[in-house]
């Protein structure tokens, strides 16, 4: 008798069904029926009058797509294009690379995924026909969507609904692996790009503009860049699952300090095309960085020492100072840098490399360190060999993006000591953190960029 | 005559039942302690009763009212049934004072000397009235529970439900408010009591009540529920808890 | 204070040079700064001066309250007012605005709740610059005003902005304005009287009720002549005038300072008495003796500054070659305005309204709207008012919907279960404690609006960043206009969140 009762299931689910569930949602009483009544009138002539204002021809979205090259890298010369390239494949590499580390594996149920395609399907199918036949453009009427082209976009709406649907019911208990969905998804976004037609603005012989503009296909220097990175991303993907499933856990401090180093060597090395000179590298560069590691080497070696345990903190003082007066002298850079590091590594070896083991972790972890700062520097210090006609090789999205990283990688550390400035028991200090804390945040950020721009402005004339 | 009846009553939470249909009266005057293990549905037993949940299916009257969707029955039956809760909600941002007036004045639409009068006097009832003027926040779990059950108490209601009024409490607190509800049994009110505490059960109840799954297991007189258990599930509980 | 012989290891000793120190070095850093700057300027011939506040800028400012300013003062003075107009309108109406979205989200309607779910999902994703050109481009797709001298009209809408009719101050404008203040105290003097009365009788006394009647009663008698009872304020105004002409300058001089010294006294008395209540009797801390320092330093700086001739080299600083600050503070200007602006003897209605029209502009065959009559808002007031509103109400409608969502469940409950109605338990129980929760993080949105307001700039507002930036690019006078910027936006931020947290203070609730 009990198990009866625990397969019972509740009256709602039983009896569920539209008009049920209308009422309770939306006609639940009087002013409930009004408000539904109101506000989708609402909320239909609002979409109506945006999509309206979206898709007038007064909103010239030619200039969108004529110019996309220039909203992406700016004026960045397109013979050296394939740097561009790399950097957005090395990011998307690490993209699939981490991605295929950390996933989670997740299973989606088939019916709950067609559940919310259904939805946005929906959604795209009440756009559709809700959206305005003809708009007003100074006073005339241009026909912007017509009716033809719904039909064909319901039909289609409709056909993918009904396709969802059958999926829906022929799978209705299978699961499926939420990263293929996304696969899927990505996939027929790269697969778009092959056949979609974009507005382009285009000239007849006499540099005349032809009217209307042409729809075209995106140029095989987009597609197949793309097309090929996308490849790169599931390659990474499957290298990322198969080393985990491998169980390499030191892999992702691997890949966590490659995502912090990508943004440093696409800045020096990749987009700026530095002329390095291989004889820099070789006379300079590695004899320094050999001796750097080496240096660093005996110090984490003779540190934990019996003997030279008391006089540790000496020697930290000392390295500090001898760094501080390195700094000063006409030396070159690279070795000032390369004194302030040592002078951390001297710092802090005591305490990380105590075993055998971490002494020999850690050494490793500073010579590749060394290296790579090495490089990086001759890289960032280097003559940039792309020209770029009065701006700066970066811009449009790349400087965005580059604003975005280096801005938090700064801000971040810089707002850590500000808050524990703020909550020193030192009064000087915190209330001049404070003060600068309320001072900045109280003015509006364009007051702050036109400040940094007219104090940059008075330094240079 | 009974004062509280339900018939087959049914509630779901979404695919999981919480109550499998529990039919039992409670006469007038009547203690009742239902016990039970946590998630077993008396909690959400007791709230359907003031429809603080609905149930979906059966039939619950209070005091010959049935409860159904029909707003006007519900607040007739909320202002006879007085309600303590685990975590005593109180209103924090009103005095002890007008936390037990507000409802006296506002549904019962007394004035406002009078419902401070019969405040100050459940106040004494139960033990705190030096405390009249602070906020909720200044009391002690103690303290702030027999604040709960004088609030609950200023609406004169002909029953009161208790859901767990002792496990939010440390040890020695508990002590001070079983002796408020044992006063307040032997007065003859009546009481529907969610409790582990199983002495209060033995000396006050005059029924006790055993859930388990959403089922009603055994129904008994005290003496008869510890001593001699007619379930084996009882049984299973008792040597649990005791 | 007695140091250990080995000074160099005593801890108070460290702590207080390596403030000192650090003190220095930021002194060092921002003295570097700002010298570097003033070098550099003086080098463009264009040494750091505030004369350019007293001259004529020579600059047409598109809307505000004078649109050629007679003094860079003025221009300023012009885009802080257009500032605040945009700030006190836009707080208020997103407040509304994102109740209501707040309220819509937590709505047990389907329509409404996905509606209102969706607009805040999409509006605070994007950004305020590209909402206030997208709110741009809405009014410039509107037609020009094309036909001239069509008469007065009740509404239009152009390219050129938004015209409605508008209420025109006439002379008792400003004792109606006094008056129509009034009628707020009045009105919610007699509700709290209804409330009493219904809390001591136990009877329905209708306090929404009798309190909308006592406004309506008293703006309507206010408006017939009513108002002539505010002159009070202005008679005693001219006696106050009165007696300030009777004092001596210096003698208004010493009583600001006196009571200057008079509040830093009193400050600094709670603070030894706020560390003498603790059981550590008398000691103050090294944090109180740099407050009372502090305020000292203020004080003195006050007293130097005020006396122009013992201080000559301080007010020099402060104010420059060219003093404009009046050593009086303006206050008998202020008491005769008010005199002037109060007076019982004037007459007439205090609003006149009055409708938008066409005119031509100028010679050309362009039209535009008539700046006499009616009330324009302009494309930029428009864009930006818009944008800053819609943007900040979706950000107050997440704090007003999670301020009621996080008073507990329980509360609304017990509510209940004492047979509270539904209207009744969301006012006494549930907005009360939600208004508490909601307060800060509202603060923070109203900050952000008034900051954001400088987003105008981009749609040609003359708010105070646009005027001054025109101001420096013609006077090059870039760091006082930046300090005129930061001082203003301190002020406004100050003033905004001293507000809050008076009113947070007022209602916190009382805990163990």
């Amino acid at each position: 008798m009990q198990d009866n009762k625990t397969l019972e299931s509740p009256p709602e689910v039983q009896f569920a069904g539209v008009s049920r569930w209308l009422k309770e949602n939306l006609f639940s009483s009087l002013s409930s029926s009004i408000l539904t009544v109101l506000s989708i009138a609402a909320v239909v002539s609002v979409f109506r009058a945006i999509i309206g204002f979206f898709i007038s021809p007064e909103r010239e979205w030619t200039a969108v797509t004529y110019n996309l090259q220039l909203y992406m890298v700016q004026a960045y010369p397109e013979s050296d294009f394939i740097r561009v390239w790399i950097t957005v494949g090395l990011l998307i590499f690490l993209l699939g690379l981490s991605w295929g580390f950390n996933s989670l594996k997740e299973k989606v149920i088939i019916k709950e995924w067609c559940d919310g395609l259904l939805k946005g399907i929906s959604s795209f199918l009440f756009i559709v026909l809700i959206a305005p036949t003809s708009v007003d453009v100074e006073g005339t009427t241009v026909e912007v969507f017509s009716n033809n082209t719904r039909y064909i976009c319901l039909a289609v709406g409709v056909g993918l609904i009904l396709t969802v649907y059958l999926l829906r019911k022929t799978y209705p208990k299978n699961e499926i692996v939420r990263d293929r969905i996304s696969f899927l998804y990505l996939s027929l976004l790269v697969g778009s790009i092959w056949i979609i037609k974009v507005p382009t603005v285009t000239f007849t012989s006499s540099n005349e503009r032809v009217d209307p503009d042409p729809f075209l296909p995106l140029a095989n220097t987009t597609t197949i860049p793309w097309t090929i990175i996308f490849g790169f991303m599931i390659f990474a993907y499957l290298i990322g699952s198969f080393l985990k499933a491998k169980g390499k856990n030191s892999m992702s401090r691997l890949i966590l300090s490659s995502w912090v180093l990508a943004p440093l060597v696409i800045v020096s090395w990749i987009y700026r095309k530095p002329d390095f000179g291989m004889s820099n590298i070789l006379t300079l560069d590695i004899p320094i960085a050999v001796t750097f590691s080496i240096l660093g080497i005996l110090a984490i070696r003779t540190l934990n020492s019996e003997k030279i345990v008391p006089y540790q903190r000496y020697i930290t003082y000392g390295m500090l100072v001898l760094s501080i007066v390195i700094f000063f002298l006409p030396v070159l850079r690279q070795l000032k840098i390369l004194f302030f590091i040592t002078w951390l590594l001297v710092s802090v070896a005591p305490t990380i490399a105590n075993s055998k083991e971490s002494a020999k972790n850690l050494s490793i972890v500073w010579s590749v360190t060394v290296f790579i700062l090495v490089l990086l520097m001759r890289g960032a210090s280097s003559e940039s060999l792309i020209v770029v006609p009065g701006s700066s090789i970066y811009g449009g999205f790349t400087l965005t993006w580059l604003i975005a990283f280096f801005g938090i990688a700064i801000s971040f550390p810089f707002g850590v000591i500000l808050a524990l400035g703020r909550t020193s028991k030192l009064p000087v200090i915190r209330i001049i953190c404070t003060a600068v804390i309320e001072l900045v945040r109280s003015v509006p950020f364009i007051t702050w960029l036109f400040f940094w721009k007219r104090y940059a402005h008075t330094l240079s004339t | 005559m009974s004062i509280i009846k339900s018939v087959d009553v049914k509630k779901w939470y979404g695919d999981f039942q919480a109550l499998k249909g529990i039919s039992m009266d409670v006469a007038e005057g009547e203690v009742l302690v239902i016990a039970g293990p946590s998630g077993s549905g008396k909690s959400t037993f007791i709230r359907c009763i003031n429809r603080l949940e609905q149930h979906q299916d059966g039939q619950i009257f209070v005091d010959g009212i049935e409860l159904t969707n029909d707003l006007k029955n519900i607040e007739a039956i909320r202002s006879e049934v007085g309600m303590v809760f685990q975590s005593f909600n109180l209103f924090p941002h009103l005095t002890v004072l007008q936390n037990i007036t507000l409802a006296p004045i506002w549904v019962r639409k007394k004035s406002k000397t009078e419902a401070e009068e019969k405040a100050m006097e459940l106040l004494e009832r139960v033990g705190i009235p030096e405390q009249a003027d602070k906020f909720p926040g200044q009391l002690s779990g103690g303290q702030q529970q027999r604040v709960a059950i004088a609030r609950a108490l200023a609406m004169e209601p002909k029953i009161m439900l208790f859901d767990e009024p002792t496990s939010a409490l440390d040890p020695e607190m508990i002590k001070e408010v079983l002796d408020v509800m044992k006063e307040l049994a032997k007065s003859g009110m009546t009481m529907i009591v969610v409790t582990h505490e199983m002495g209060f059960a033995k000396e006050v109840a005059d029924r006790v009540m055993l859930f388990d799954d959403g089922q009603l297991v055994e129904e008994n007189t005290p003496e008869e529920f510890f001593n001699n258990p007619k379930s084996d599930r009882t049984k299973l509980f008792l040597s649990q808890i005791l | 204070m007695k140091f250990n012989k080995a000074f160099w290891r005593d801890v108070r000793f460290l702590k207080w040079a390596g403030q000192i120190a650090f003190l220095l070095f930021i002194f060092n850093l921002i003295s570097n700064f700002v010298s570097q700057a003033i070098e550099n300027l003086n080098a463009t011939n264009l040494p750091f001066s505030w004369r350019f506040l007293g001259t004529t800028p020579g600059v047409l400012i598109s809307e505000g309250f004078v649109t050629y300013p007679e003094s860079g003062l003025q221009a300023l003075q012009v885009g802080m007012a257009n500032m605040l107009r945009i700030a006190i309108s836009g707080i208020f109406v997103a407040t509304i605005l994102g109740t209501v979205i707040g309220v819509a989200r937590l709505s047990k309607n389907w329509v409404v709740q996905r509606s209102s779910s969706g607009l805040v999902e999409t509006v605070r994703n994007i950004p305020l610059l590209v909402q206030i050109f997208f709110w741009q481009a809405v009014i410039l797709s509107f037609p020009r005003p094309e036909e001239i001298d069509r008469g007065e009209m009740i509404f239009d809408i152009s390219a050129k902005g938004i015209a409605f009719p508008w209420l025109d101050a006439q002379e008792t404008s400003w004792l109606f304005g006094v008056w129509f203040i009034l009628s707020f105290i009045a009105a919610r003097r007699i509700f709290k009287w209804r409330v009493s009365v219904m809390e001591s009788e136990g009877r329905e006394a209708y306090p929404g009720i009798a309190s909308f009647i006592t406004f309506i009663a008293w703006n309507v008698g206010g408006w017939f002549g009513g108002y002539k009872a505010v002159g009070v304020i202005g008679f005693v105004a001219s006696l106050l005038s009165d007696g300030f002409e009777l004092l001596p300058r210096i003698g208004i001089q010493s009583l600001i300072i006196f009571i200057g010294f008079y509040y830093s006294y009193k400050y600094i008395s709670k603070e030894i008495k706020r560390t003498r209540s603790a059981e550590n009797r008398g000691i103050l801390t090294d944090d109180d003796i740099f407050k009372i320092i502090m305020a000292g330093l203020l004080v003195l700086i006050l007293a130097i500054g005020l006396f122009l001739p013992f201080g000559i080299t301080i007010s020099d600083f402060l104010v420059g070659d060219e003093p404009f600050f009046k050593a009086d503070w303006g206050i008998p200007q202020f008491l005769d305005g008010v005199q002037n602006r109060l007076n019982w003897e004037l007459t007439g209605e205090p609003f006149t309204l009055s409708y938008p029209e066409i005119i031509q502009a100028g010679q050309s065959k362009f039209s535009r709207y008539s700046p006499d009559v009616g009330k324009v808002m302009s494309v930029g007031y428009f864009a930006t008012w818009m944008g800053v509103i819609i943007y900040t109400s979706v950000f107050i409608s997440e704090v007003v919907r999670s301020g009621i969502m996080a008073v507990a469940k329980g509360q609304s409950e017990a509510g209940l279960s004492l047979g509270l109605k539904r209207s009744t338990l969301l006012r006494l129980i549930v907005l009360p404690q939600a208004l508490r929760i909601m307060l800060p993080p509202m603060g923070n949105q109203y900050l952000n609006l008034a900051k954001n307001t400088s987003l105008g700039i981009a749609v040609a507002f003359p708010e105070i960043v646009a005027v001054g930036q025109t101001i420096y690019n013609q006077e090059g006078q870039t760091v006082a206009v930046f300090l005129i910027w930061m001082a203003f936006y301190s002020t406004v931020s100050l003033v905004l969140s001293s507000i809050i947290n008076y009113y947070n203070r007022k209602m916190k609730m009382v805990e163990r």
